[in-house]
């Protein structure tokens, strides 16, 4: 397990190295198009190849890591938070409060906030940056996303509740407050981790998804998402496994994640 | 027990299922998908691709377009007459036809059809485009095979309109059941499929004297997703495809390339323009850029239709040079090449127009460096990369373009109530080969005349001179002069640029192998306008 | 029997649509009083433990009478006032310290949260005082601990100091030492009567075990079905049991005291 947790450590690390600094990393502009070379197999000038206008695949995987992998944790992170917030403070109140939150959640999670996002999108000024546009339309899935959460963490906390520990804090006179900040947030820890984990690969294919629909990272800058897209409709992906790569970049992260997680739950 | 038993049952059915389709095939049954149910079968009443599919391959015509020549043929006439004026024609009669359900075919039945479609209370959208001005028109039977139609003012293209007239019968007891074309409508399960049966008494023989259409049915497959569609052409399900999306047909023309057929430049254009509206909220100095000649001549010399063309399309669209596409054999105007990508000429045009470039940035004569935003439909990819590549192309004579995709209602609200854009990129789908289909886009009082819609007065001069030439060649009759007047509108939109007209996607359909005589063109219906010259022989394609 | 008592209660509790689980229980207890509280298990000594601190979850649970603590009704109380009450004036001691540490807290943690509960800073001195004064170790090794990784006995010991930590006026033991072996028991119950006699502190000792009860408390009350049905000296409970009940709790008592060889 620690060889694993090590495992996961360096390769998170060297994702984030990348991420970081993709644009020195990057062999090429990340958005030039070497017209000459579109779908290009990989050779020593472009290592994973050429998109359909020719850019450089390695460069763009290392500029989307840095779009993905930056702002899909800061979402989960966001989501997870306002999560943590919602569901347990309706799990420790419980009652009446607990029931209209969870309808709250139920509702939530029934409206179509596609619409939300296309609204977003279509009253941003025009001259908006794709920098920007991106780190809004992050915020807006990480704003959405807490709901499944919050049910999750409200289970946690209403089992915690009627606990020992709960009892002796509140005959001790400690506020609802801090016992839920201090005695409760260390015991659903492990929950909110577990979901700020899930949530990282939904956001990143939740932008995907945007960018299936066009609402996603404007061009020419690339996500993970938005070049999973290239993926679509394509039969001959059995010959040309380096169009892969940005999904081997996702894969790869998600499972580092999982096992520092696991092996950091086996520590604790 | 019974749950084995009922699976057994399922696996026979699902075998019968797999097997009915092979025995169908070999009796001379073609097979395609309509992408929506009929609306109608009333071919006086159509107004939709489904409807308008079986009306063709039910309905008989007096004459037809040649899809591939574009001229029109004699079909239940023989010969017809169009007065000079525009207002009358005249047509004789082919003899001894009869309907499908054996009534014979006369001049009474013409005049039957016409009337019935002229009639105002029928509010037929075809009628409405013989409707040249108030009045009724005059029908005169001059005889059992002659008929003369006047018109109370003359009607643009009035022979080529009688292309869609599908003649009824005047006393057959089935009504618009009784028909003239190759097939008879035998069955519809909405939702399901159209199922058209051989017409007996179809008059049209082959060379050698046999009666046709040499195909025994024809089944029209109700089918929405193309997907699927593509799927089932695959598995030879369905032996035809009138328009397929070049991803699609890239996939097929890799597996089985005899079955993918590209009939070049369709009618269909992607531009992108300026917005010139004086209602736009943008600052007064784009305005400027956006309503300057050169400026608009320079973006469309930046931009590199030839690269477009082949990474965004694979070579399955041609640059373009206006609105009309070189497959409109008539009404293209040949003199006119695509703006060719030359950079240094665009550079010297915008220096021409007082702008100069600092630093690698473009600024115009005021100081502000030239940017601007093109907003697209979300969702299409072709058109993000065609607007990555012009980001591209520009960006290299020194201007940031910024690309914004929306969903369509919001698009639609910018161009058409907010004008709050820039530029914009967009697709323009042309159906009629005549110019009077696209004037609304023309004449500056136009909702369609997408850079600055609906003026009061022409706003400039060059647009003045486009509305009189439209109007000029709506009124006249004479092919070759409406041509001429048509032409020189042409030409202004290639000097003025107010559509900068980028590519005209190809024209992709797919047949299956086992299709012979089929003879895929640019004009609907693509793969199947001489069905009853197709024939489909008896194996399967071989996969 | 006193002028002005320290507690008095009357108390009745029904949990939601059952008959009541205590009945009028009434009893009162004076400044520096040890009182027991006999009862078998189900008689409802947890419950009342919980409903003198107004602790029970009042939508489930239907509660009528008065706990009267210094001439103030705490059933009527509003909850920010009862917190102020809470630990400081009245402190409780729970039954299982593997159920009443917080498992992801270390001692130390859980130590400050008590002491910030009523009073400002991180309040060293007075932990290390109260560790002292129930025999732990006070050093900064124990406070890093985790309650996993210390024996129960010291967990009731860390349960007790943090109930004495505030030096409250009353402290209610709910069965203290059952979680226990015999020889930490009467440690824990010598440290009960250590902290009454140093520190004045009222108790209030709740527990099955008559035996246990008689050994440090002043008076003894029997809880039966509900209700109290004797309080009295130690001596006389003894001496001359009233209720049948008592007369069977007082009978395993002296068994157990003559087999300890008392």
């Amino acid at each position: 397990m620690k060889r694993a947790r090590l495992f996961a450590v360096v390769a998170l690390a060297l994702v984030y190295a990348v991420a970081l600094g993709a644009r020195f990393l990057a062999p090429a502009d990340y958005a030039f198009q070497f017209r000459e070379a579109p779908n290009a197999p990989p050779s020593v000038r472009f290592l994973l190849g050429t998109d359909e206008l020719g850019r450089d695949r390695l460069s763009r995987v290392f500029v989307a890591a840095q779009t993905s992998l930056l702002l899909a944790p800061a979402a989960a992170a966001l989501s997870t938070l306002l999560a943590a917030l919602i569901g347990a403070t309706a799990g420790y109140i419980g009652g009446w409060w607990e029931k209209l939150t969870m309808a709250g959640v139920d509702l939530f999670l029934s409206l179509p906030w596609l619409f939300l996002l296309l609204t977003v999108r279509a009253v941003l000024p025009l001259d908006t940056t794709p920098a920007l546009s991106v780190m809004l339309t992050f915020a807006i899935l990480g704003c959405l996303g807490w709901a499944a959460s919050a049910r999750v963490i409200c289970a946690g906390v209403r089992q915690l509740r009627n606990s020992g520990f709960v009892l002796n804090a509140r005959a001790l006179g400690c506020s609802p407050a801090r016992l839920l900040a201090v005695q409760l947030g260390p015991n659903i820890k492990p929950v909110l981790w577990a979901q700020f984990l899930v949530s990282i690969p939904v956001f990143v294919l939740a932008e995907a998804n945007l960018s299936m629909l066009g609402l996603g990272v404007a061009e020419p800058l690339p996500s993970l998402g938005g070049m999973m897209r290239e993926l679509e409709n394509f039969s001959d992906l059995g010959s040309q496994l380096w169009r892969l790569a940005p999904l081997a970049l996702l894969f790869a992260c998600i499972t580092a994640f999982q096992l520092f997680s696991s092996s950091r739950e086996v520590q604790a | 027990m019974i749950r084995a038993a009922r699976l057994r049952v399922a696996c026979a059915l699902s075998v019968l299922c797999l097997l009915a389709p092979l025995r169908s095939f070999a009796q001379g049954e073609l097979r395609f998908c309509l992408h929506a149910d009929p609306k109608t079968f009333n071919p006086l009443m159509v107004d939709d691709d489904a409807s308008e599919a079986v009306r063709y391959l039910t309905g008989g015509t007096l004459v037809r377009l040649n899809r591939r020549s574009q001229q029109l043929e004699p079909e239940l006439a023989t010969r017809w007459k169009t007065s000079s004026d525009g207002r009358r024609i005249e047509f004789t009669l082919r003899e001894a036809v009869r309907f499908s359900d054996g009534s014979p075919f006369g001049a009474e039945d013409v005049a039957f059809t016409m009337r019935s479609l002229m009639d105002p209370a029928l509010h037929s959208p075809l009628g409405d485009s013989f409707r040249s001005g108030p009045g009724e028109p005059q029908i005169e039977v001059t005889g059992s095979n002659h008929i003369a139609i006047t018109f109370p003012a003359p009607v643009a293209g009035l022979d080529k309109l009688f292309d869609e007239v599908a003649i009824l019968s005047a006393q057959s007891p089935l009504k618009e059941r009784a028909v003239l074309g190759p097939f008879v409508l035998a069955d519809y399960k909405p939702g399901l499929f159209v199922y058209l049966k051989r017409n007996p008494n179809y008059w049209k023989k082959d060379s050698a004297g046999r009666p046709l259409p040499y195909l025994d049915s024809v089944r029209l497959d109700v089918q929405q997703n193309r997907e699927i569609e593509l799927t089932r052409f695959r598995r030879g399900e369905i032996q035809l495809i009138n328009a397929i999306d070049g991803e699609y047909f890239d996939r097929l023309q890799a597996q089985s390339p005899a079955e993918a057929f590209d009939a070049g430049p369709s009618f269909d254009s992607e531009e992108m323009w300026f917005n010139q509206s004086p209602s736009a909220p943008l600052p007064s100095w784009k305005l400027g850029w956006f309503r300057s000649t050169e400026f608009r001549q320079a973006i469309s010399s930046a931009i590199n239709r030839q690269d477009m063309s082949r990474l965004v399309f694979n070579n399955h669209a041609s640059p373009a040079a206006g609105p009309v596409s070189p497959a409109n054999r008539f009404w293209f105007n040949s003199r006119l090449k695509p703006h060719s990508y030359d950079p240094a000429a665009a550079l010297r045009l915008l220096r021409q127009a007082g702008f100069r470039v600092d630093a690698g940035v473009l600024h115009d004569s005021g100081g502000h460096a030239v940017e601007f935003s093109i907003v697209t439909n979300s969702g299409n990819k072709a058109r993000e990369r065609m607007a990555a590549m012009i980001q591209q192309d520009l960006g290299a004579i020194g201007i940031k373009v910024s690309i914004v995709t929306l969903d369509f209602p919001s698009l639609i609200e910018r161009m058409t109530r907010s004008f709050n854009y820039e530029a914009c990129l967009l697709g323009l789908v042309n159906t009629g080969l005549d110019p009077n289909a696209q004037m609304n886009v023309w004449l500056s009082s136009g909702e369609n005349h997408q850079w600055n819609p609906a003026q009061k007065t022409p706003a400039t001069p060059w647009e003045g001179e486009i509305d009189r030439l439209m109007r000029a060649q709506a009124s006249a009759t004479d092919p070759s002069r409406r041509k001429q007047f048509f032409d020189r509108v042409q030409e202004i939109a290639w000097e003025q640029q107010p559509f900068i007209y980028l590519v005209h996607k190809n024209a992709l359909s797919a047949v299956a192998r086992n299709v012979q005589g089929a003879d895929p063109v640019v004009l609907s219906p693509q793969t199947y306008w001489q069905i009853e010259r197709m024939k489909i022989s008896n194996e399967r394609a071989a996969n | 029997m006193n002028q002005n008592p320290l507690l008095s209660t009357s108390l009745t509790v029904a949990w939601s649509g059952k008959l009541p689980v205590l009945r009028e229980v009434a009893f009162e207890m004076a400044r520096g009083e040890i009182l027991g509280l006999a009862g078998s298990s189900g008689s409802g000594k947890s419950t009342l433990a919980l409903a003198l601190l107004n602790l029970l979850d009042r939508r489930r649970a239907t509660i009528s009478g008065h706990v009267t603590f210094e001439n103030r009704n705490l059933l009527a109380m509003a909850e920010p006032e009862l917190r102020r009450i809470r630990g400081r004036a009245i402190s409780l001691v729970l039954q299982s310290p593997a159920a009443a540490l917080n498992p992801a807290l270390r001692i130390g943690t859980q130590m400050r949260e008590a002491w910030r509960a009523h009073q400002a800073g991180d309040g060293a001195e007075a932990i290390s005082g109260a560790l002292a004064a129930v025999s732990l170790p006070e050093d900064a090794q124990f406070l890093r601990r985790y309650p996993a990784q210390i024996s129960t006995g010291q967990g009731q010991r860390v349960l007790i100091a943090m109930a004495i930590l505030h030096r409250p006026q009353l402290l209610i033991a709910d069965e203290p030492t059952s979680a226990l072996d015999a020889i930490t028991q009467t440690e824990v119950l010598d440290l009960l009567e250590h902290c009454n006699r140093q520190f004045g502190t009222a108790i209030l000792l709740i527990s099955h075990d008559l035996g246990a009860l008689a050994a440090v408390c002043h008076r003894v009350a029997v809880l039966s079905e509900g209700a109290v049905v004797e309080c009295d000296t130690v001596e006389r409970i003894f001496r001359s049991p009233a209720h049948a009940f008592t007369r069977q709790l007082t009978r395993h008592a002296r068994a157990a005291l003559e087999f300890a060889g008392k």
